[in-house]
C-alpha cells in the first residue's frame, strides 16, 4: 500500500500512473482498460463525505490533481480485467468509490495539512482502523458505519512525500479479506 | 485556590507521564525515524471481525477472542545491522514491575521474547520483542487477551512470532 514511486505529479498521465499503482500495479496493456473503464465511470451518481467534499473543492481545479469518481460495478469490472480477484472479492459490496490524488506543493500551498485533514475525517464521524507507517509513507484508514452494513464508508488517506492520496468508498467490505491482506508487514 | 489548582496540575501530568509505559516510551522514540515500518491497529478494527460467520467451533472462539482486543501496535526495522542491538534496548526499556516474562524462545537465529500485563487475573497486554540477525520488531497486543487463541490470531493475521505461544498450549497438553 505504499506510495513510493519515481513518477512526477504535474500531468495526468503520471496521476494515471499512481492510480494503476494503487490498484497493485497493474499490467500494462490491462491498465489502459483499466483507465478507460475508471474514466467512463464519472457519471455514476455519488455521495461524498465532507471529508472528501472539502478536498474535490478545494482542490478539484488545481494543477496535478487527478480526480475521479467511480461505481462498484465499474470498479470491480477494471480489477476483473486487472486480474485483481481478491481485491475485487473485498469490494463486492461496495456501490461506489471516489479517489483524489493532490500533489504535496498544491497541498501545502493551500495551507492544508494532513493532521488538519484527519481532524475534518474524525469529525465526520469517521473511526480509525489502522495506520501503517513505512519508510516515511502513511496510510490511514478510517470507517463510518452506516445504518445498513451496505452503507458503511470507508477513508483510506495515504500521505507521502510528493503527494495525499484520499480514497472514499461506500458499501460493505469483507473484513476476512481484509484480514487476509492485511498486515503482512513483517514477513 | 490558585497554588492547589496548580499543585494538582502537576501531579495529575506527572501521573499521566509515570503511566506511559516503557514500550511506549520505545515507540515513541522511534515514532519519527523513517527505517521503522510502524501499524497501529484500533479496537473498531477488531470489532469489525465480530460480524463474521463463524463455520467452525474453532473460528468462533477466535473471533470472539479478536472481539475483546483494544488494540495492537507494532514497530519494526528489517534488513538492519542493529536487530540485536534495538532486542536488547527493548527488553531493557519492559518494566518488569508491572510486566512479567512468559517466554523466550531461540528460534533459528532469532531470539523472541514474551512479555504479560495481568490485571485482576485477566491478562491486559502481551509484549512481544523479536531479534534476529538483520530484523527486529515489538508488538504491544492489548485488550482482554486469551493467551490460548493469540497463537492462532496471529496465524490469522499474519503476525510473525505469535504462533509461538502455541508451545504453551502444547506444554499444558503434555502435564496434562
Amino acid at each position: 500500500m505504499t506510495t513510493r514511486r519515481k513518477t512526477k505529479i504535474g500531468d495526468r498521465n503520471a496521476a494515471l500512473a499512481v492510480v494503476l499503482f494503487s490498484l497493485r500495479q497493474i499490467t500494462s496493456v490491462r491498465s489502459v482498460f483499466v483507465i478507460m473503464l475508471l474514466a467512463m465511470s464519472t457519471t455514476a451518481s455519488i455521495g461524498q463525505s465532507k471529508p472528501f467534499k472539502s478536498l474535490k473543492y478545494k482542490f478539484h481545479h488545481h494543477e496535478g490533481v487527478f480526480y475521479f469518481k467511480a461505481s462498484g460495478v465499474l470498479a470491480r469490472a477494471a480489477l476483473r480485467i486487472a486480474g485483481e480477484r481478491e481485491f475485487r472479492k473485498a469490494i463486492r459490496q461496495v456501490t461506489t468509490l471516489n479517489f483524489i490524488i493532490i500533489p504535496k506543493e498544491r497541498f501545502e500551498a493551500e495551507n492544508v495539512s494532513v493532521r488538519g485533514l484527519k481532524n475534518v475525517v474524525i469529525e465526520d464521524a469517521y473511526q480509525p482502523l489502522m495506520t501503517i507507517v513505512d519508510r516515511g509513507d502513511e496510510v490511514s484508514v478510517y470507517m463510518k458505519e452506516g445504518k445498513h452494513k451496505n452503507k458503511n464508508r470507508y477513508f483510506l488517506l495515504i500521505d507521502s512525500s510528493e503527494e495525499v492520496i484520499a480514497f472514499e468508498m461506500r458499501g460493505f467490505i469483507d473484513p476476512g479479506i481484509l484480514r487476509n491482506s492485511q498486515l503482512t508487514v513483517n514477513k | 485556590m490558585k497554588k492547589i489548582v496548580a499543585v494538582f496540575v502537576l501531579v495529575a501530568v506527572a501521573g499521566a507521564a509515570y503511566s506511559q509505559d516503557a514500550i511506549s516510551k520505545f515507540f515513541t522514540k522511534y515514532q519519527n525515524d523513517e527505517s521503522f515500518t510502524q501499524v497501529n491497529v484500533s479496537s473498531k478494527m477488531f470489532s469489525l471481525f465480530t460480524n463474521m460467520d463463524a463455520e467452525t467451533e474453532e473460528d468462533k472462539e477466535v473471533l470472539n477472542a479478536i472481539s475483546k482486543l483494544k488494540g495492537l501496535r507494532m514497530i519494526m526495522k528489517e534488513n538492519t545491522s542493529d536487530a540485536r542491538t534495538l532486542y536488547k534496548e527493548a527488553y531493557a526499556m519492559v518494566p518488569l514491575k508491572e510486566f512479567e516474562e512468559l517466554m523466550s524462545v531461540r528460534d533459528k537465529d532469532k531470539d523472541l521474547k514474551f512479555y504479560i500485563k495481568e490485571n485482576a487475573g485477566k491478562i491486559s497486554e502481551l509484549v512481544m520483542i523479536m531479534g534476529g540477525a538483520d530484523d527486529f520488531m515489538v508488538m504491544s497486543l492489548f485488550g482482554e487477551i486469551d493467551l490460548k487463541q493469540v497463537s492462532r490470531i496471529g496465524k490469522r493475521m499474519n503476525v510473525q512470532g505469535l504462533e509461538n505461544l502455541q508451545k504453551i498450549g502444547d506444554d499444558d497438553k503434555k502435564k496434562n
